[in-house]
């Protein structure tokens, strides 16, 4: 079986790399080389590069690297990117070409002249759909919570993705679960994306240079997730000169320095952050432990750090380090006392990050680039609880430990190639191996008591063994033009999941179609296959650090989805149009049974879940505007997503289909800022969201409390909650109005300070957070209210 | 410093006071009122039925709410057994419980009955349940030992029995002590027990649970298995029972065995998941129901006791 499905996977791939090949035989020559910021030395991602004369075009790809094959004449090239001044040049093409071309940000761009050149593959023009790319500049601009910028609530603006709770970073992309999109920094996975139980990512915005999101319709390159695709990637460093800034906020301070460290050949680019609330809260804890008699201290914090090293060798070669690391702690530390005994107590509670990569970009010729990678990624969670029981001036008399540690190790290798063997194909192919370890969960107890001169001892560990996947997938995908008007992204993976003596495989068959109906207006359409094997279990509406990452087993398949969408796109001068309808399959979900915790049992997770389905489909609208004074976009999404467990052995709800906890049927975001001068801008943001669902036991009835096997009877009736189904109820809307403003102020020297000040949920709309049975009452919630905040930034 | 420490007292509380919990309306709609019968046919003993409404919960107040809106005479409770054409009207017993009707019938379930209970009351959908009476389970306490662990006496236990292979079936186990102290009615003291056998693990909840470890709780759930492994075989288990000791005077020792249907087993688990502690981390649970346009349950059992003498 094993051996036809590789022959499968080899029969496509080569078809493809023969149907790209069929037109190289013509004299075609090739225009290749990078695209950067003349001021930073800065890598520009997506940048286009349109030959007039033909109309053929390309765009850099996450390096800056762009390639083009022509037919051999003359040529007039437009180098153009959002932002910057476009670059021409006319010349007689004859042979292969480096051309290394550095943009100048531009002052006209930002007066509001149109660009059309640089709209990327997600644009008109592309075959791409189910994309945004959202600037980053416009990313600073949106108004944050506590002043704390964060791409992931800019990127939960867009049409199609949910937010889930108020506050969460939690992303829900068109039907799909948190655990089902794959957040990729600098190409490597992050498990958890989460600071203070999802109210921040762990993306500092100082250390982001592009960000964009595959909604659906994703490239064969990318896979092992079944709902979208958020690539971010970090700002390389300046091969200039020193940079840097330094902000503090309400919340947390951070800086970020960037520089040459042998000037245009390595570079470094450090951010990192803190908060420091629990320094400022210690004062008041030590007090309120006073009052009670106690000694004690505790807080919260977390931190980030990220790093990056960049070092070209030549033009061929340039090799990239990144590293990211990041943890939330919570810590307590309490000493009781009274006249002859004392007890102290010591929690800890950690979650974390770790990631790091490796990359070496190869230009071969000038048809043929390569990055290969070798990454690694962990996520950890523990949990320690120590109790210390003393009687007078002694050793203690009892003690009790508690530990609940969960892990998840990725270590992964890949190379990517991308081919320009003629005008009309650009083909890219590769491969990519990972290797995971998960600890999903284990409790260690360790109890020992001494009292009365007697020792007794109990030492257990139970919990899921550590378990050992391996995946790995190879892809091949050509963007192939087939006439002017009609662009065919057609694609393959294969992917291969091995775990405990059983192997999936799967073939994920994408397919992306543009017809261009005229320079402004076309349709596009796509059908794409996905396939995943690692899981989320979690059964909160806000990201808890227990949530437990867990792979498919021989008992588990990995989820899959297929997912169908089409639509139209428009160009009314600077402003983007797009509507997108989309419907969605998945199969093999995971969600924990009825009453299933990660705590209560010393059951595996296994045990714990149930296998079933769900659906999604739904409307998209997207008006973006990314130049000019006044910049952003208006989104709306209309969507409803279902879940059914009704197979045997797996039935959840009683196997009737339930909305999911995140459907919502309406969905409007609108974000606005607006450039008055170079020292002072605006920004707001307004959402308006149908409630989520939640589950609200709406009967009350009175029943048995079960079986008396003493009395071999029923016992007594007795009133419960009768919960009639699963997220049976919709909670209230939500709605919220952002404001923020920018003072900037320039110095002399070249240093500038910024000043903003936001105030999040203007008009104090209490929106809801949780709704839940007070007795004969139903009682709401809401944890964010009016939030005014002042940031300070300087750079330098 | 102070200033600091001061404004960020003043953020607290204004965060505080700002971030409110307060009372909604209730925006959705309004789920009818059903009856709810729950009935446990055991073998061998005389039926009897627990009849109430339910009641919205905006509307619930005390134990009157769930019979009020009865009309007890025109209401009826019927049971019909194994199809016969005149089933058997229940009638209203007459000590009544808080908030439910019982109504009790002359007839006793046996072995391989099937049974299908209707109610009827003006105002509310008519409903119908049905259950088999299953066989008792026939096993066997082939050894037992003591053992000295923690400082404690352990008894291990070994069982044998068969399963008949007849039908998908769930067992229900619990070792329980007799006592009597002179002329007094005795009572009943149950046992935790532990196992390591096959048969609770393949039920998701094993005999050993962290949250009965950590605060003593008695989880019924631990004592159910089903036959899915060991269906038409014959199976041999142990369990080992801590912190007992040999027998005294009026104390007498037993193991009881019994047969439940698939509707108890369900009925018992989803209660106790609803009753956690740890509902706080839990999904929603639905209390298991498997009475039709209503809710409650209709379940039944079957037991066999075997003494065991030590």
């Amino acid at each position: 079986m094993k051996g036809r499905f590789f022959l499968r996977v080899a029969a496509g791939i080569a078809a493809i790399l023969v149907l790209s090949a069929g037109n190289a035989a013509a004299q075609k020559v090739t225009v290749s080389g990078y695209m950067t910021d003349a001021a930073s030395g800065e890598s520009l991602i997506s940048a286009a590069l349109v030959e007039r004369l033909s109309g053929q075009g390309t765009v850099t790809n996450n390096y800056g690297y762009y390639t083009l094959t022509l037919p051999a004449g003359n040529v007039s090239f437009e180098y153009s990117y959002v932002g910057y001044e476009p670059v021409n040049m006319s010349f007689r093409l004859t042979r292969d070409t480096v051309i290394h071309v550095a943009l100048q940000p531009s002052a006209e761009m930002l007066a509001g002249a149109s660009v059309t050149a640089s709209r990327s593959e997600t644009g008109v023009r592309g075959t791409q759909m189910s994309t945004i790319e959202v600037p980053v500049r416009q990313i600073l601009r949106v108004p944050a919570l506590a002043g704390e910028v964060d791409v992931i609530k800019a990127i939960q603006l867009l049409p199609g993705v949910q937010s889930g709770t108020e506050g969460s970073a939690g992303l829900y992309v068109r039907g799909g679960g948190p655990d089902e999109n794959l957040l990729l920094l600098d190409g490597v996975p992050i498990y958890n994306v989460n600071h203070m139980m999802g109210f921040f990512s762990v993306f500092n915005a100082d250390a982001i240079k592009n960000v964009t999101l595959y909604k659906g319709s994703f490239p064969a390159r990318f896979g092992s997730r079944l709902s979208s695709i958020l690539d971010i990637r970090m700002k390389d460093g300046n091969d200039q000169e020193f940079h840097g800034s330094a902000s503090v906020g309400l919340l947390s301070a951070k800086f970020n320095l960037e520089g040459p460290i042998v000037r245009e050949k390595t570079t470094f680019n450090i951010s990192a952050r803190r908060t420091y609330y629990d320094i400022l809260a210690q004062p008041l804890i030590a007090w309120a432990y006073k009052d009670a008699g106690e000694r004690g201290m505790g807080g919260y914090y977390f931190y980030d750090v990220n790093a990056k090293l960049t070092h070209r060798f030549s033009n061929q070669d340039k090799l990239y380090v990144s590293y990211y690391m990041g943890d939330d702690q919570v810590y307590t530390r309490v000493r009781m006392h009274d006249n002859d005994t004392k007890d102290h107590m010591k929690l800890g509670w950690y979650w974390g990050n770790i990631v790091g990569s490796v990359r070496w970009n190869h230009v071969f010729g000038s048809r043929l680039f390569v990055n290969t990678t070798v990454n690694y990624t962990q996520y950890r969670h523990k949990l320690d609880l120590d109790v210390q029981h003393y009687e007078k001036e002694s050793d203690p008399t009892s003690s009790y430990a508690m530990g609940y540690n969960s892990l998840i190790n990725d270590i992964s290798a890949a190379a990517d190639f991308e081919f320009n063997p003629s005008p009309r194909h650009d083909v890219r192919f590769g491969g990519t191996f990972i290797r995971h370890t998960f600890k999903p969960s284990v409790n260690t107890i360790h109890y020992e008591d001494r009292t009365g001169g007697m020792k007794m001892v109990q030492d257990t560990t139970f919990g899921d063994k550590n378990l050992f996947t391996s995946e790995a997938a190879v892809y091949a995908e050509d963007n192939w033009t087939l006439a002017g008007w009609l662009k065919v992204n057609a694609g393959l993976r294969a992917s291969l999941y091995a775990v405990e003596g059983r192997t999936y495989t799967s073939l994920e068959p994408r397919l992306g179609m543009r017809l261009l109906f005229s320079g402004h207006l076309s349709m596009k359409a796509s059908y794409s296959e996905m396939s995943q094997s690692v899981h989320l279990l979690s059964n909160s509406n806000i990201s808890m650090p227990t949530d437990l990452w867990v792979p498919s087993t021989d008992r588990i398949e990995p989820m899959r989805a297929r997912q169908v969408a089409a639509g139209l796109f428009y160009e009314m001068g600077p402003v983007d149009l797009s509507v997108e309808g989309y419907w969605k399959g998945m199969d093999k979900l995971l969600e924990y049974r009825d009453g299933a915790s990660f705590l209560g049992s010393s059951t595996g997770w296994e045990e714990k879940v149930a296998v079933g389905r769900g659906w999604a489909y739904g409307v998209e609208f997207l008006a973006q505007k990314k130049t000019g004074r006044l910049t952003g976009w208006i989104g709306y999404t209309w969507s409803r997503t279902m879940r059914q467990f009704d197979q045997e052995g797996n039935v959840i709800n009683f196997g009737r289909p339930f909305p999911a906890k995140y459907d919502r049927r309406h969905d409007l975001s609108i974000v606005a800022s607006y450039e008055f001068s170079k020292k002072f801008d605006v920004s707001a943001t307004f959402v308006y969201g149908t409630g989520l669902c939640g589950s609200l036991a709406l009967q009350t009835i009175c029943v048995p409390q079960g079986y008396n096997f003493t009395a071999g009877s029923f016992t007594q009736p007795y009133p419960v909650d009768y919960l009639e189904s699963r997220n049976n109820y919709r909670l209230p809307s939500y709605q919220r109005l952002d404001l923020g403003m920018n003072f900037h102020r320039f110095f002399r020297s070249g240093r500038h300070r910024t000043i903003n000040v936001s105030v999040y949920n203007v008009y104090n709309r209490n929106n809801p957070f949780l709704v839940y049975r007070d007795g004969q009452s139903l009682k709401q919630l809401s944890i964010f209210p009016i939030m005014p905040s002042v940031s300070y930034t300087f750079f330098f | 410093m102070k200033k600091i420490y001061t404004l960020f007292a003043m953020l607290l509380v204004a965060v505080c006071v700002l971030s409110c919990e307060k009372e909604i309306s209730f925006n959705g709609e309004e789920s009818a009122s059903r009856l709810t019968v729950s009935a446990l046919a055991q073998a061998g003993e005389p039926l009897s039925a627990y009849v109430s409404s339910s009641v919205f919960f905006l509307k619930s107040r005390g134990f009157e709410s769930f019979i009020k809106a009865l009309d007890v005479s025109q209401g009826s409770v019927r049971l019909t057994i194994n199809g016969a054409a005149a089933p058997i009207r229940m009638r209203l017993a007459s000590d009544q419980p808080d908030g439910s009707l019982l109504y009790n019938c002359d007839y006793v379930p046996q072995p391989g009955d099937h049974l299908v209970l209707e109610a009827e009351f003006p105002g509310f959908d008519p409903v119908r349940a049905e259950t088999d009476v299953p066989y008792p389970p026939h096993f066997e306490v082939s050894s037992l030992a003591f053992r000295e662990e923690d400082g404690g006496e352990t008894l291990d236990l070994t069982l044998r029995f068969r399963d008949d292979g007849s039908y998908e079936k769930y067992y229900f186990l619990i070792p329980r002590m007799e006592i009597r102290y002179g002329e007094e009615e005795p009572f009943q003291m149950t046992y935790r027990y532990a196992s390591d056998d096959v048969v609770f693990k393949n039920m998701g909840v094993g005999a050993f649970d962290l949250y009965g470890m950590l605060f003593g709780d008695n989880d019924v759930v631990s004592y159910y298995f089903s036959d899915e492994l060991i269906r038409g075989k014959e199976h041999t288990m142990k369990i080992e029972i801590p912190g007992i000791r040999h027998l005294e005077e009026g104390q007498r020792f037993f193991v009881e065995m019994r047969t439940v249907t698939e509707s108890l087993y369900w009925f018992d688990v989803s209660y106790a998941q609803l009753e956690s502690d740890f509902a706080l981390f839990s999904e929603g649970v639905t209390l298991y129901s498997n009475v039709q346009n209503g809710y409650g349950v209709f379940c039944a059992t079957a037991g066999t006791c075997v003494e065991v003498h030590f």
